[in-house]
C-alpha cells in the first residue's frame, strides 16, 4: 500500500449535499460528517491505497498537510485499513478476515497489531466438551486463538454426534479431549492444545494455576451447571480471570450465559444471591415433586446457537479492546419467537464474594 | 394400555404439590399452568412413575399402600389427557432401532412438542427421509450442511463450484488443512459422511449460469436452502425461487445478505410467507435514498468477512427453522420469521416487518387462480 486506503467494510452514502454518512458494515454502525461541497465525499471515494498524500494532494488542489489531517481523522474512526504492514500480523493470510473484522474497533495499526496478538496469544480453558464446548473450541481456533486448555473426562458416544461438533463417527469410543485435539489442528497446525482427562470438580482448578489462563468458559453439567458455575466464579475471581457461564439447553429455551469480568461485573454468586430472591417461594406450602431418570431432550441446534454467542463474546473480551455485552445479565433464546430476551443482574454490594467487604473485592 | 405399559412424566412438565391438595403443573414449552385438586395418595404415584416401571409394577406398589387399582387408574387417564405423562415406547417399529438409540435425545426433544414419544419418532423419521439441496458450500451453506447432517437428515444435495483455500479456516467449519485446493462440495460431502456414514450426499460441483437448469433437482427435493451470492443474491434467489414456486417447495434464503455477520436469513413457504419478490419490493422502498458509492477498493470482497462464530449463529438459525419445516414440531404457517438483523456489538436481535404484498405478481391474488 502506497497511501491511504478507505476500510474495505465501509460504505460511504452521500446523504445531501452536505452530509456524508459513513456506515461500518460490521458494527452496523454511523459516523455523519458536515461537508460544505463534494471534494470531501470525493477524496474519500478515491482512497483506494495505490495514491500517496501528495498525489492526493495535488489531484484535489490541496496541501499534503491538509489530506493528513482528513486522513487522521477518519483514522481514528476505524474507517481507513490499518492493516499495513501485514508482516507484522502472524498467518495474515489464513485469519485475514478476523483481523478485517476486528478492524472497525481498531484505532491505529499499532492498536490493531496489539489486538490480533492478544487474540492469537491468549489461552483459553473450556470446561465441558460436548454440546456447547465442542463448538466453541471450533470456532475460537478458526478466529486465531493458538492456546486452548480442553477439560473433560468423557469418551465420545455415538449419543452425542447429533449435537456436538468435531467428533466423528470413528471417534466413538475416545476421549473428547483427544478427538477434539485432532480436529482442531486439522485448523491450524500451529496450536497449543493442553489436555485435561478429568471432569471438573471443587479442587481441580488448581491443575492451571501455573498456566497462562486469560479466559475460562465453563461448559460442565456435572454434577449440575449451578455447582460448576460456582467452582468456576470462585477461582475466576480468586485468579482475576474473566470467564463465560457457558449456558445450554431447557427444553424451548436456550440459556445463554453471562460473562464475568472480575471487578467490573457481577459475578456467579451476585447472580445466585439475585436468583434465590427471586424463586423463593413458601416450601412449607408448595413443594415441587421430583421426577426421577429425567433425561431431558437436546437439540443440536439450538446449542449451536447458544454457542455461536459465546465464541463471539470471547472474541470481544480476548481482543482486550471490544466490550463484552453479557456482563449483569443473561438471555434465552426462545424456539416458538426466536426471539432472545435478556435479563439483568445486577452487582451486589452485599455480595460475599465482589461486594465491598467480599473475599474477592477489587475495582 | 396393558399391563406392561410404561408411563414417564413429560421432561417439559415441573410438577408441584401446593398444601397437599392441588397439584400445579407448569408447562415450560408453552408456559401454561393448570391445577388439579387431588388426594394426597397422589404424590405416591407421581414418584412411582419413572420411566421405567410397568404400569402392573404400579398397581401393585400402590395396593401395599392401601390405594385401590379404579383410583390409579382414573389419574393415570387424567394425567395422560392433560399431557403430563406420555407413554414411553419400547418397541417401537417406526426407525431403525440403531437410529432410534443414536437420535434418542433428539426424539426426546421432538417428542415434547407432541402428545407422546411416538410423535418424536414420527419427526426423526421425517428428518431422515428429506431431501435438502444446498446452493452455495461457503460459511452459511457448510455449516447447514453439517448441522442437518448431524440432525440425521438424510438425503443432502450440495452445488457450487467453488475450491477450498486457504483462509476458509476463519469461516467454514467444514475446513481442514489437508483439503485445501480440493473442491468444496467434495470436501464437505467426505465431512458429512464422517458425521454420519448412513448419509446419502450427491455433489453437482459447478456455478450457476443463466441458462444452467435447475428445475430437475429443485423438483425432486423437499427443500432448498439458497446461499449462493454469485453473480449477485439477487439474481440466484430469484432463479432459484421462480422453481420452488413452480412445484411448490419451500426455500431457505441463508445468505447474501450479511449472514456471515450473524443475520438471519427466512424460510420462504410459497403461498404462505412472503416470498422473495416482496422482500425485493420492501428493500427497494426501504432503501431508496441509500445508495452506497462505488467502493474505491475493487478487491474489497477478499478482505470483508465475519468471525466463524458469526455464521454459525445465522446456520444453526436456518437449522432451528428448516427442522421445524421438515418434522412439523412447531407450525410455520402462523410462526414463521422473516429476515433478522444480529448486532454483533450488543448481540441483540431484531426483526424487519416485510409484509406478503397481495398484488405481489409472483406470490399474491386468489389462492384458486394460482394453478
Amino acid at each position: 500500500m502506497r497511501g491511504p486506503k478507505l476500510n474495505s467494510t465501509v460504505s460511504v452514502v452521500k446523504i445531501n449535499e452536505n452530509l456524508i454518512e459513513f456506515f461500518k458494515t460490521n458494527t452496523r454502525s454511523q459516523i455523519r460528517i458536515k461537508v460544505n461541497n463534494n471534494t470531501i465525499y470525493e477524496l474519500v471515494n478515491s482512497l483506494d491505497g495505490e495514491k500517496s498524500v501528495d498525489e492526493i494532494a495535488e489531484s484535489f488542489s490541496t496541501t499534503p498537510e491538509e489530506v493528513e489531517r482528513l486522513v487522521l481523522f477518519l483514522e481514528k474512526r476505524g474507517l481507513l485499513d490499518t492493516t499495513f504492514p501485514r508482516d507484522d500480523f502472524i498467518q495474515y493470510e489464513q485469519f485475514r478476515r478476523t483481523i478485517h473484522f476486528v478492524e472497525e474497533y481498531a484505532i491505529s495499526h499499532e492498536d490493531l497489531v496489539e489486538m490480533w496478538n492478544s487474540i492469537r496469544n491468549a489461552g483459553v480453558l473450556i470446561i465441558g466438551l460436548g454440546a456447547v464446548g465442542s463448538w466453541v473450541a471450533c470456532n475460537l481456533v478458526q478466529s486465531g486463538v493458538t492456546k486452548i486448555y480442553l477439560m473433560d473426562a468423557d469418551k465420545v458416544d455415538e449419543t452425542n454426534l447429533h449435537r456436538q461438533f468435531g467428533y466423528r463417527y470413528s471417534d466413538i469410543g475416545c476421549y473428547k479431549v483427544d478427538a477434539l485435539e485432532r480436529r482442531l489442528k486439522e485448523y491450524n497446525k500451529d496450536i497449543n492444545i493442553f489436555k485435561c482427562y478429568e471432569f471438573l470438580n471443587s479442587e481441580n482448578l488448581d491443575t492451571f494455576n501455573e498456566m497462562q489462563l486469560n479466559l475460562i468458559i465453563n461448559c460442565a453439567d456435572k454434577p449440575n451447571v449451578d455447582t460448576t458455575s460456582l467452582w468456576v466464579g470462585k477461582y475466576g475471581m480468586q485468579k482475576r480471570i474473566p470467564h463465560i457461564i457457558g449456558g445450554g439447553y431447557n427444553l424451548h429455551l436456550s440459556l445463554i450465559g453471562q460473562t464475568v469480568m472480575p471487578g467490573k461485573s457481577a459475578c456467579v454468586n451476585c447472580f445466585k444471591k439475585t436468583l434465590e430472591e427471586e424463586n423463593t417461594i413458601d416450601p412449607e406450602k408448595v413443594r415441587k415433586l421430583m421426577v426421577k431418570n429425567r433425561k431431558v431432550g437436546s437439540f443440536g441446534p439450538m446449542c449451536a446457537i447458544v454457542a455461536s454467542m459465546i465464541g463471539m463474546e470471547s472474541i470481544k473480551i480476548l481482543s482486550g479492546k471490544i466490550p463484552p455485552s453479557n456482563i449483569n445479565r443473561r438471555g434465552e433464546f426462545n424456539i416458538y419467537s426466536m426471539d432472545i430476551k435478556y435479563k439483568e443482574y445486577g452487582r451486589r454490594d452485599d455480595c460475599e464474594w465482589c461486594g465491598k467487604e467480599g473475599k474477592y473485592f477489587c475495582n | 394400555m396393558n399391563g406392561s405399559t410404561v408411563f414417564k412424566i413429560k421432561d417439559s412438565v415441573d410438577l408441584f404439590l401446593s398444601n397437599d391438595a392441588y397439584l400445579v403443573a407448569y408447562y415450560m414449552n408453552t408456559r401454561q399452568r393448570k391445577c388439579f385438586k387431588v388426594n394426597s395418595n397422589l404424590k405416591y404415584l407421581i414418584e412411582t412413575i419413572d420411566g421405567r416401571k410397568k404400569i402392573d409394577e404400579i398397581y401393585s406398589f400402590m395396593k401395599s399402600l392401601g390405594i385401590n387399582g379404579d383410583d390409579v387408574d382414573r389419574a393415570i387417564v387424567l394425567m395422560k389427557k392433560n399431557r403430563i405423562i406420555s407413554e414411553v415406547i419400547y418397541n417401537q417399529n417406526i426407525i431403525d432401532p440403531l437410529d432410534y438409540h443414536r437420535y434418542s435425545r433428539q426424539i426426546n426433544y421432538f417428542s415434547e412438542f407432541f402428545e407422546d414419544e411416538k410423535g418424536g419418532i414420527i419427526a426423526q423419521k421425517k428428518l431422515m427421509d428429506s431431501k435438502v439441496l444446498i446452493f452455495g458450500c461457503g460459511a452459511i451453506g457448510g455449516d447447514i450442511a453439517l448441522e442437518l447432517a448431524m440432525a440425521g437428515v438424510g438425503n443432502i444435495y450440495l452445488y457450487d463450484y467453488d475450491f477450498v483455500e486457504k483462509s476458509d479456516v476463519s469461516r467454514h467449519m467444514f475446513y481442514s488443512i489437508e483439503c485445501e485446493g480440493l473442491s468444496k462440495v467434495e470436501t464437505l460431502a467426505q465431512e458429512l459422511v464422517k458425521i454420519n456414514p448412513k448419509i446419502h450426499v450427491d455433489t453437482i460441483n459447478q456455478s450457476m449460469k443463466p441458462n444452467t437448469d435447475i428445475e430437475k433437482i429443485i423438483s425432486k427435493v423437499d427443500l432448498v436452502v439458497n446461499t449462493l451470492d454469485e453473480p449477485y443474491i439477487g439474481y440466484t434467489s430469484s432463479k432459484i425461487s421462480r422453481v420452488c414456486m413452480k412445484y411448490n417447495k419451500a426455500h431457505y434464503i441463508a445468505g447474501g445478505f450479511d449472514a456471515h455477520l450473524a443475520s438471519t436469513g427466512e424460510l420462504i413457504i410459497p403461498y404462505v410467507t412472503p416470498c422473495v419478490e416482496c422482500y425485493a419490493k420492501h428493500f427497494k422502498k426501504v432503501l431508496k435514498d441509500w445508495k452506497p458509492s462505488q467502493h474505491p477498493v475493487k478487491l474489497r470482497y477478499t478482505e470483508i468477512g465475519g468471525l466463524a462464530s458469526m455464521s454459525l449463529f445465522s446456520s444453526s438459525y436456518a437449522c432451528v427453522e428448516i427442522i421445524k419445516y421438515l418434522t412439523g414440531i412447531i407450525d410455520l404457517g402462523y410462526a414463521f420469521k422473516n429476515r433478522g438483523e444480529f448486532l454483533f456489538t450488543d448481540m441483540s436481535l431484531t426483526y424487519l416487518d416485510v409484509k406478503k404484498d397481495p398484488n405481489c405478481p409472483v406470490c399474491g391474488g386468489n389462492s384458486d387462480e394460482r394453478s
